[in-house]
């Protein structure tokens, strides 16, 4: 038996299986019922709702009456796939638009920063002096062109770990390369784009030395971190420091990330990790975000079998009236299998 | 009285620059990729290079080749090939003991329609991976090709689920030195090891591991 369907809603296609061919010949056509005896083919299309429904059974042994009942069938699930259809739909477009927001501020930033070397606005430009013009602005001031080129470094890192978190939030089979990496070098590679950031609130960063290696998938793990310290850089009390200690197991390695940063209260420790949350008195300093690093840091740490924790500070001191705290976040990773 | 101090010989050891400077990595990519060139002149890999596209299966470049970095992405076009995929599995079909890393802008979602080269390659890489993982992943390919003990390890498992021989790492160790004065054919690896049948997976990993 061969069934072909076809259902619109809103100009729409919801649910087909025929051919752009067939789309085009029966879209116009105003409502039909055909049957070839000698195939044994019924056709029927029926407009419904705000659309309309097409069908096609070839089968001999189908009768009028049993096609009419699969005519019925469609027209009750007519409106719940209508509905799964936008709700698909929704579900996507909110994802991509959260993306696109984040990018298309890196972006912008990174632009920005680039009409600070290459200058667009003059008038007359002459472009074979660009490349010159380029090179006596860096000689000229080239304490700012190492930093613009920071901070170019950094928003293309967040770029890439936006793309990075969307892919693997958004695919049903995510592809990992888990090997074993120096937790050194990581920490290290990971924490350079916000060197900039941490300089300019004078924050002096420790990490202690070691030679203990993990079994972790770099890229997820690199995301991990830099949500972490896109947030140490955000949340941290200026002129403090920001020290990494590691503790070990035989099977497992902490890393532990100790800084005085904003006070989260304690109901909020868990929420923290939940999607779109930002603390109380993140949302008070304006710089709370979407809300969503932590979520995906915590996901992504279980997907490495790996784990995340907040360990909260008792209110320590307050500045303009922001109460600070000695935090902890703890990265727990395996060393071997 | 003197003793005899029976001197046990073993495979010499291949270190890490070593194994950098004398192994083979290809990149085939229609793109100007500065991570070529970075590993090339700065991380050690000094027989690094870059072709746009492969003319044919048994390219000099392709054979000679130990890594193959291949950007899915505008190539196999000269082969006649829809896609980078279909190349991969083709060289992984001439040359199964070639190590073979498949990157690309492509996201997670659409390449999972080509499973079949997505679980072939020995690694899958985003184009926007820094150039420490492309290191610590060739690393990795190299080391798992080049070192004794990682050969052993491999000669030792496929002995034993192929051919239901258990060998010792020593023993293995010693039978590879043999075979180093030799020609490695299927006539010398069968007498050596002493198996019979088709020792095609055995003399792969052989021939393999004295290329470099």
């Amino acid at each position: 038996m061969e069934i072909k369907y076809h259902i619109v809603s809103m100009s729409e296609i919801i649910l087909s299986n025929i051919s752009t061919k067939k789309i085009d010949e029966i879209s116009d056509k105003e409502e039909f019922y055909t049957f070839d005896k000698e195939k044994g083919i019924r056709e029927v299309k029926k407009f419904y709702n705000d659309g309309w429904i097409y069908l096609s059974i070839k089968n001999k042994n189908i009768t009028k009456k049993i096609f009419n009942h699969y005519i019925d069938i469609i027209i009750a699930f007519y409106s719940p796939l209508k509905n799964n259809h936008s709700v698909i739909e929704d579900k996507y477009n909110s994802k991509i638009k959260r993306l696109k927001h984040n990018i298309t501020n890196y972006s912008a930033t990174i632009q920005s920063e680039l009409e600070n070397i290459i200058d667009s606005n003059r008038k007359n430009i002459d472009w074979k002096s660009s490349i010159e013009e380029i090179k006596n602005f860096i000689n000229d001031d080239s304490d700012f062109a190492a930093k613009t080129l920071f901070r170019i470094f950094k928003n293309i890192k967040l770029i890439n770990a936006e793309m990075e978190v969307y892919d693997i939030m958004n695919s049903e089979k995510v592809n990992l390369n888990i090997l074993e990496h120096n937790v050194r070098k990581v920490i290290d590679l990971s924490i350079q784009p916000f060197f900039l950031d941490f300089l300019d609130k004078k924050i002096s960063i420790k990490i202690d030395n070691t030679t203990e290696k993990v079994l972790a998938d770099f890229s997820t793990l690199s995301v991990v971190l830099g949500h972490v310290f896109d947030n140490a850089v955000k949340y941290i009390a200026p002129d403090t420091e920001l020290k990494i200690t590691f503790s070990n197991t035989d099977e497992k390695l902490t890393l532990i990330i100790s800084m005085i940063s904003i006070y989260v209260e304690n109901d909020e420790i868990e929420e923290i990790f939940k999607e779109q949350y930002s603390g109380r008195w993140a949302e008070e300093m304006g710089l709370s975000g979407y809300g969503i690093g932590m979520f995906y840091a915590k996901k992504l740490m279980k997907i490495n079998d790996g784990d995340i924790r907040f360990i909260a500070g008792n209110e320590d001191y307050k500045i303009n009236g922001i109460p600070y705290a000695k935090n902890k976040i703890e990265i727990t990773l395996i060393k071997r299998k | 009285m003197c003793a005899f101090i029976f001197k046990r010989k073993n495979f010499p050891i291949r270190t890490i620059d070593q194994i950098k400077s004398r192994c083979s990595i290809l990149f085939i990519d229609d793109q100007k990729f500065e991570i070529v060139e970075q590993l090339r002149e700065k991380d050690g890999w000094s027989r690094t290079s870059r072709i746009k596209d492969l003319d044919s299966i048994t390219q000099s470049e392709l054979k000679d080749a130990h890594i193959v970095c291949i950007d899915i992405q505008g190539i196999g076009k000269k082969m006649g090939m829809t896609s980078g995929l279909e190349l991969i599995i083709a060289i992984k079909d001439k040359y199964p003991e070639k190590k073979v890393i498949m990157y690309s802008a492509e996201n997670q979602g659409k390449i999972d329609a080509f499973d079949e080269a997505c679980n072939i390659v020995d690694f899958r890489l985003r184009k926007t991976a820094t150039r420490y993982e492309f290191n610590r992943i060739i690393e990795k390919c190299a080391l798992e090709a080049f070192t004794v003990e990682n050969c052993i390890k491999r000669l030792k498992e496929v002995l034993r689920n192929d051919f239901s021989q258990e060998l010792s790492e020593s023993d293995i160790e010693k039978k590879l030195l043999k075979l180093s004065n030799k020609t490695i054919d299927a006539q010398n690896i069968s007498s050596v090891f002493k198996i019979t049948g088709n020792v095609l997976s055995i003399l792969n990993i052989i021939k393999f591991f004295f290329s470099l």
